[in-house]
């Protein structure tokens, strides 16, 4: 008996019959898969991803078993505020992914575009809205998000805001690169700050919030330590290990368990044996669903991705003697903000920082941000001799991609970049 | 001369250049351009600004940031470099004053690149003329009229629902056609920011602002609203499903229109029959017959009824030889199979894909309509008729009297179709009868993930090479393409009794997974298939 399977036929029957009792019974799906992550760790993984593993779980357990007192945020929204709050925070892609790993999705995409939703959304987003249509995704406290990086984000959160009544706080981050634009964010972080006090009776601890943005910034130094190690080290990593990279590096940046995974991280790195296997530089999310994926580059010496544009896009240093013009500065020069040439290049960077053999840029379905600029990333990465593959796909939404298809590009990629080293 | 593709580039501002701006009204034919330099899953309306900038060598253009796809064609062209003047204009998603502030500087800094470009001073008075010149220009429409909303749509979209409904106004709201600045114009000398906070605020904002208001017209005169959506544009697909009044309301999506023809021209037909304009005939019936025509894209049905609407023979033919050819032949074959000629037939009233092409028509009458009045006449108390043709699936609710009341259509894709099946079935070397009977021998139930064609095919081809039964596979099909109609129903609310017409109605492994996902019996005529061309007869008596 298929095990997955059954459970995602339950699934897909109570989330129209109870979503109540669907969302309990997530809820306890994760808790004890959380358990077993905690007591029987992949030992194919380093120490450091098995805990990421974990926390990560927590992390989502934390946001969608306390839906009344969390928010629902972008996943490029700085939740250090929130933590100094004390509010648990669950992402949108967070919340998709996670319905993909417990092979429940299918309910909630069918269920958005029932109510109308255009088949061509986002995946991410269109899950999102499934489950609050469903109603599996309880109302929460308060919604925060910024327009950063997509469409998607002036659309779901306002929707699902009007759909509950639930408050809602928007971030706009402007087009333009500028400490003018800083500033301006960052006053919108203060007001945002203000619009939590009001709703929750509480006063900032701003002592606290300068301990979090501490750990912050010193969770991103480790991350940039890795740089060296990355380069001609193996260590094991997974897909799925790589989206919870970015999401330590988004909403968990200043939480314990982001500062701890990158100093665990770290030393993992340093003690990793040397390895001349394939390096792969991955844009976007990633297919972690995908079996021809897995089966290519998890735990896989011969290839591996080195590191994912959505962890490395906030490696970057910036002052943080003021916390919110810290937090404004990570979306104002965050390479997804502005034309697609800061993406390029700090592609482009992190390609020739780790002696990459090739980019492979994943486009999503639904994001017009990557599929729209594809062609232009790989003509100019390219250019500087780093081949690249445009892999069209859907990070969470499993039906609506070819498993065979994914392969034979995936698997000419590698033969084609073997080659050339050869 | 400057080209511009929303309503937020500054025409006003640039008047100042003695420079006019035009919008783009593009309706390429096809995206080879854009989809060399960007890629297929982007907003159809920006690929064709694209194609519509290289095909007429424009110069000079301000784009806006009003959309990642936009923001991307941006990227595209500024890549390419083929372009004198390509400027990005970034708009603020809400409208507080310290936006407003920052938009007048981006507005004053558009100003001062285009000095340097040009040469020219800015003359901030030309720029207040112009403000107060259209502020002056009448846009209301007066009378009965139909408005066209959501995306772009253009000259094309708003003459070809001119074409369908010439009797009353158009009113073009759609978001590249209701540009009106309402506020009042201040001082010259501080222009940069009230015009800002003018063009920020305009009568009718963009889905894309945090504020945005619904866009549905008010009832002052509407008939009805076509609510326009393009493939791979997030923001009108959501805005309609935002939008709660939807009374009179027909949601149509494209490619662009100039892509889109066929099916446009059969749903806003069967949208003025549905609001009840329905054209008007005089004409008396001289002889004793009429006959229906369906001229789909796989069979040509044909019906012969005699005045008391009883049917005195049908034929299905191949549509092979095309739709006119077809057409004449099963025609032919039916009034020789009921010993008639064709002075004994008094009125012939065409349906389906190919009803606009057959000379021997009185009337074409959309197949929305046609098999709603089938559906009625086979079984009268159905509410909800499900179709699943070979190219195309629909959902009809009508009311007791069969006449419609709401309907849906699939999109291009495939998924969902007779073609569908047809082509998985050219896979195991079946005709469809086979494929029927096997779909119920299944013993695993098995879920075939893909929801494309082209995926689903590939699938099939590896569950064959792993050894699954062909009965399981079949299965699978029949409960992909079940899922797809129920989820069809149940963007419209649809409920029993229901009947199911079509080709794939003689399917009865599919209508059997339907009925499970639709918890309901599912009536299947005999002459299911012929439905459409019983409609077509009963719409000549009308």
């Amino acid at each position: 008996m298929d095990v997955y399977k059954t459970f995602s036929n339950i699934m897909a029957h109570e989330i129209k019959a109870n979503p109540e009792r669907a969302r309990k019974l997530l809820l306890t799906a994760f808790r004890g898969f959380g358990f077993y992550q905690k007591h029987f760790p992949d030992k194919k993984l380093p120490a450091s991803k098995q805990y990421l593993a974990t926390v990560c779980m927590d992390y989502m357990l934390h946001g969608f078993g306390n839906p009344s007192q969390a928010a629902l945020t972008s996943i490029f929204m700085p939740c250090e505020i929130m933590q100094a709050f004390d509010i648990p925070c669950m992402c949108a892609e967070m919340f998709s992914t996670y319905m993909t790993g417990a092979y429940s999705e299918r309910a909630f995409v069918e269920r958005a575009e029932q109510e109308g939703i255009p088949e061509t959304f986002c995946s991410y987003h269109k899950i999102l809205v499934g489950g609050a249509q469903t109603g599996l995704l309880s109302p929460v406290h308060f919604i925060l998000n910024t327009s950063l990086a997509c469409d998607a984000n002036n659309l779901t959160f306002r929707y699902i805001s009007q759909k509950t009544g639930t408050p809602q706080f928007y971030l706009d981050v402007p087009y333009e690169r500028s400490e003018e634009s800083v500033s301006f964010v960052a006053d919108e972080l203060r007001e945002m700050t203000s619009f939590l006090e009001k709703n929750i009776g509480r006063k900032l601890d701003s002592d606290h919030l300068r301990q979090i943005i501490d750990r912050s910034a010193e969770t991103t130094d480790n991350l940039r330590a890795t740089i060296p190690y990355r380069k001609n080290r193996y260590l094991g990593g997974t897909l799925t290990a790589e989206l919870y990279e970015a999401l330590m590096v988004h909403n968990a940046l200043g939480s314990k368990e982001a500062l701890e995974y990158s100093r665990r991280l770290l030393e993992d790195y340093k003690k990793a044996p040397e390895s001349d296997g394939i390096k792969i530089v991955w844009m976007h999310s990633n297919p972690f669903w995908q079996k021809c994926a897995k089966d290519l580059l998890n735990e896989n010496q011969k290839q591996r991705i080195v590191a994912t544009e959505l962890g490395y896009d906030n490696w970057i240093e910036y002052d943080t003697s003021d916390p919110y013009r810290y937090m404004a500065s990570r979306l104002v020069y965050n390479p997804y903000n502005g034309p697609v040439q800061y993406r390029i290049e700090n592609t482009l960077r992190m390609a020739r920082e780790l002696e990459a053999d090739g980019v492979v840029c994943f486009c999503h379905w639904g994001c017009k941000e990557t599929c729209g600029a594809s062609a232009e990333i790989a003509q100019t990465l390219e250019a500087n001799g780093y081949p690249t593959l445009i892999l069209n796909g859907d990070g969470v939404d499993t039906m609506n991609s070819s498993e065979g298809q994914t392969l034979t590009r995936m698997q000419a990629f590698l033969e084609m970049l073997r080659e050339k080293r050869s | 001369m400057i080209c511009s593709s929303c309503k937020y580039a500054p025409i006003e501002l640039m008047a100042g250049f003695d420079e006019k701006v035009e919008r783009l009204d593009p309706a390429p034919a096809a995206f080879t351009c854009a989809e060399g330099c960007t890629h297929p899953n982007m907003c159809s309306y920006a690929k064709a600004v694209i194609e519509e900038v290289y095909d007429k060598n424009i110069k000079e253009l301000i784009l806006t940031d009003c959309c990642d796809a936009m923001r991307r064609a941006y990227d595209a062209m500024l890549m390419e470099g083929k372009i004198d003047f390509l400027y990005l204009l970034p708009i603020p998603h809400k409208s507080s004053p310290v936006e407003i502030r920052m938009f007048a500087k981006s507005l004053k800094e558009l100003a001062e690149t285009f000095e340097k470009y040009s040469g020219r001073q800015f003359e901030v008075n030309k720029s207040v003329e112009a403000y107060r010149m259209q502020m002056s220009e009448s846009r209301q429409v007066e009378g009965n009229h139909i408005t066209v909303t959501g995306a772009h749509g253009g000259k094309q979209l708003i003459d070809y629902v001119q074409s369908v409904f010439p009797d009353v106004q158009i009113k073009d709201d759609t978001c590249s056609g209701n540009r009106h600045l309402y506020k009042e114009p201040g001082d010259a000398d501080d222009f940069f920011n009230w015009y800002a906070d003018a063009l920020m605020n305009q009568e009718k904002s963009c889905m894309r602002m945090l504020d945005a208001t619904e866009n549905i017209d008010s009832d002052d005169g509407r008939i009805g609203t076509i609510f326009h959506t393009i493939k791979f544009c997030d923001y009108y697909g959501f805005e309609y499903m935002m939008t709660e009044n939807r009374d009179r309301t027909l949601k149509v999506e494209t490619d662009t229109p100039g892509q889109s023809t066929g099916q446009l021209s059969t749903r806003l037909e069967a949208f003025r029959e549905e609001l009840g304009m329905e054209k008007k005939t005089n004409e008396i019936l001289n002889g004793r017959y009429v006959a229906g025509i369906d001229s789909g894209s796989t069979s040509t049905d044909v019906v012969i009824m005699d005045s008391s609407t009883n049917i005195i023979t049908s034929v299905i033919i191949s549509t092979a030889a095309g739709s006119e050819n077809s057409s004449k032949k099963a025609l032919d074959e039916a009034l020789e199979k009921a010993h008639l000629d064709r002075n004994d037939i008094a009125r012939i009233v065409t349906t389906g894909y190919g009803r606009g092409n057959i000379k021997a028509s009185d009337e074409a009458v959309t197949e929305i309509t046609c098999h709603a009045k089938g559906a009625h006449f086979l079984y009268p108390e159905a509410r909800t008729v499900i179709d699943i043709g070979g190219q195309d699936s629909k959902v009809i609710i009508i009311d007791s009297d069969g006449k419609v009341f709401n309907f849906v259509m699939n999109d291009k894709c495939a998924a969902g179709t007779g073609r569908f099946l047809e082509n998985s079935a050219k896979v195991f070397g079946y005709d469809m009868a086979q494929m029927s009977a096997e779909g119920l021998k299944w013993k695993k139930d098995l879920t075939i993930t893909s929801m494309c064609t082209v995926f689903a095919e590939s699938e099939v081809v590896s569950l064959i090479a792993d050894n699954t039964p062909t009965a399981d596979i079949i299965h699978g099909l029949n409960k992909s393409i079940a899922k797809r109609t129920a989820s069809l129903v149940m963007r419209l609310k649809g409920s029993g009794p229901y009947i199911m017409t079509g080709g794939v109605a003689r399917n009865a492994g599919v209508v059997k997974c339907l009925e499970e996902e639709l918890h309901d019996r599912i009536y299947v005529s005999e002459d299911a298939q012929i439905c459409g061309a019983i409609g077509a007869c009963l719409s000549a008596f009308s």
